[in-house]
């Protein structure tokens, strides 16, 4: 009788980052969405109700803080625990994502994979222990 | 060409942050109307005290002529005509004559008799007989003011004008004169002055304020023009420090989180020591990615850029270490932590600077370190503050070099000849880091002897201090 896994999405339009934090969390035993774009993204977590988005600040169509906008008026959005992601220190845009609810921010090119799985898993469990 | 259309679109996805510019034209116009008001005021105090000045010259110039014209004489000018009038006449036009030659701002000088109440007529005047200006005795003066008249029963001197005939502009100064044996009023004096001199002098006092204030008000315009110029050339700066940071360290990320996986893979030692490698060569190209983002924003101040939160200074120590110690696997260098350390070291701070500058602090002490050597850190605290101690046993820095390590861009000597990579600028920035904190950082070194190596060490206060 197997549990259901837990689903993780993951909004960045960087390909291999967004490939790489895929790999990593598939090894821990989540399930994982990805979506390369915020429109994208907002689709599949209406369709999917991941338990835990991970949500890039800067891509070229819609960014970080529209969609965090947008998924927070939809009922699947509402409450999920969002990671923010971003490749640009700005305070501003921290401070403005903080009091829109996110629980966490990372900037991904001071983490490694590994601390970012284990961030996740602070909020979602993970299915597998780590290797 | 992808990678300007990456860094269009990138800017485009920026939040609109306008300088401060219009708050600071606001200003300076205040600042404008402000100087403008002042120099319009202090002008026309200086008018007025000019003008005041001017007509008490005047009058002191005329009350002493007063004094030196004999008053029993001159009463002797008066109609009818007498001969001793006729006699007096002749030396009164002579005296006149040369007062106005002594004086050489005087247009005329003359002497006035009064008729009854209203009537005033020449006594005698400066001008020779048959020119232009001149009036023989006798002659009405219909012109006369008011004041004129009166003067015969006040005894005031006063000033007339500035007013305007054939003759241009002038000011008139009229004294009485008085029979001294019964103080009786017998006549005026009078000399007319033209008014150049005084018009001159009241542009000067009153227009040079407002002319200075002017003057004041153009450099304050053009100051706050060139701030806004500053202003608007560091926010496109800080736009396009923005726009490199995320198009540089994007494609940074990938190839570390790669990587990552890579070295989480089980491995041979020989492939774990190949992608190790590589490992340390893209933290060390972050590294100095990070360095030169930071110079190019270094004149926004780091210290306003810290965004202070509670922050486990533990957990970062160990990300740092981490991170640090995949690189330093492939020289068996390893980094140790010594001594107490509590499970969680609770402070104010910036999580992701702090951490920053650890990784500088910690790469920094391995990049120097000899192959199969320990980098040691050690923890301490007081009330206030955390200390913590980065012992390696490197090269060390030189004496007579270790004053200016904290410059931007400095590379000790040994280092450059070490041959290992970096730009100068990761303890500049690292003390620049701790210091925005409100902390201290230094260092002990010592290139001598079996102790050869660096101790830095790290003091932050447990509270924002800001």
């Amino acid at each position: 009788m197997a549990e259901a896994k837990p689903l993780i999405l993951i909004v960045d339009d960087d390909e291999t980052a967004s490939h790489m934090l895929e790999m990593a969390l598939l090894e821990v035993g989540y399930e994982v969405a990805t979506a390369e774009n915020g429109a994208l993204g907002l689709q599949k977590g209406s369709e999917s109700h991941p338990a835990l988005v991970m949500l890039d600040y800067q891509m070229p169509d819609t960014d970080g803080v529209s969609v965090l906008q947008k998924m927070r008026t939809e009922a699947w959005g509402k409450d999920v625990p969002v990671i923010f992601m971003t490749n640009a220190y700005e305070v501003n845009v921290m401070n403005l994502v903080m009091e829109l609810g996110v629980h966490d921010y990372i900037l991904k090119s001071d983490v490694r994979i590994e601390e970012t799985v284990k961030l996740v898993s602070s909020y979602v469990p993970a299915p597998l222990p780590a290797a | 060409m992808v990678r300007i259309a990456a860094a269009t679109k990138a800017l485009k996805l920026l939040p609109a942050g306008p300088p401060k510019s219009n708050l600071e034209l606001t200003n300076a116009w205040r600042r404008i109307i402000t100087v403008l008001c002042i120099g319009v005021v202090i002008g026309a105090g200086l008018l007025y005290a000019a003008d005041r000045a001017y007509r008490e010259i005047l009058i002191a110039r005329i009350e002493t002529l007063a004094d030196a014209v004999d008053g029993q004489k001159a009463a002797s000018l008066r109609l009818p005509e007498t001969a001793e009038g006729d006699r007096n006449y002749t030396y009164f036009k002579a005296k006149l004559a040369s007062i106005k030659r002594a004086n050489r701002d005087l247009r005329f000088v003359y002497m006035m008799g009064r008729a009854g109440q209203d009537d005033i007529y020449f006594l005698a005047d400066s001008e020779k007989p048959g020119s232009v200006g001149f009036s023989p005795r006798g002659e009405d003066y219909p012109e006369a003011s008011g004041q004129m008249r009166e003067a015969f029963d006040t005894g005031r001197t006063f000033i007339e004008g500035p007013s305007h005939d054939s003759y241009g502009f002038w000011l008139s100064a009229i004294a009485p004169l008085r029979n001294e044996a019964t103080g009786q009023i017998v006549a005026l004096v009078g000399i007319d002055v033209p008014a150049s001199f005084y018009f001159m002098l009241l542009t000067i006092a009153g227009g040079l304020p407002v002319l200075v204030a002017g003057l004041i008000s153009g450099i304050i315009w053009l100051r706050a023009k060139g701030r806004q110029r500053l202003a608007q050339g560091q926010h496109f700066q800080a736009e396009m420090v923005s726009v490199a940071s995320h198009e540089l360290r994007t494609p940074l990320t990938g190839l570390r989180w790669t990587q990552e996986n890579l070295l989480a893979q089980k491995l041979t030692k020989k492939q774990k020591e190949l992608v190790g490698s590589m490992y340390e060569s893209t933290l060390q190209l972050q590294e100095n990615i990070e360095d030169i983002l930071q110079l190019a924003s270094k004149d926004v101040g780091i210290a306003d850029r810290l965004h202070s939160a509670p922050t486990d200074l533990r957990s970062i120590i160990d990300s740092v270490i981490k991170t640090q110690q995949l690189a330093a696997d492939t020289r068996r260098i390893r980094i140790i932590l010594q001594g107490e350390w509590p499970q969680a070291i609770r402070l104010d701070a910036d999580p992701m600077h702090l951490k920053r500058a650890f990784n500088n602090l910690v790469s920094n002490a391995v990049k120097y370190s000899a192959d199969g050597s320990e980098v040691e850190l050690v923890y301490a605290n007081d009330h206030s503050c955390h200390l913590v101690t980065i012992i390696d046993h490197g090269i060390g820095i030189p004496d007579s070099e270790q004053a200016r390590t904290f410059k931007g861009f400095y590379r000790a000597s040994n280092a450059i000849g070490s041959h290992t990579p970096g730009t100068g600028m990761g303890l500049y920035m690292t003390r620049n880091i701790v210091t925005g904190h409100g902390g201290r950082l230094w260092f002990t070194s010592t290139t001598r002897g079996d102790k050869h190596g660096t101790t830095i060490f790290v003091q932050l206060p447990k509270h924002k201090t800001r």
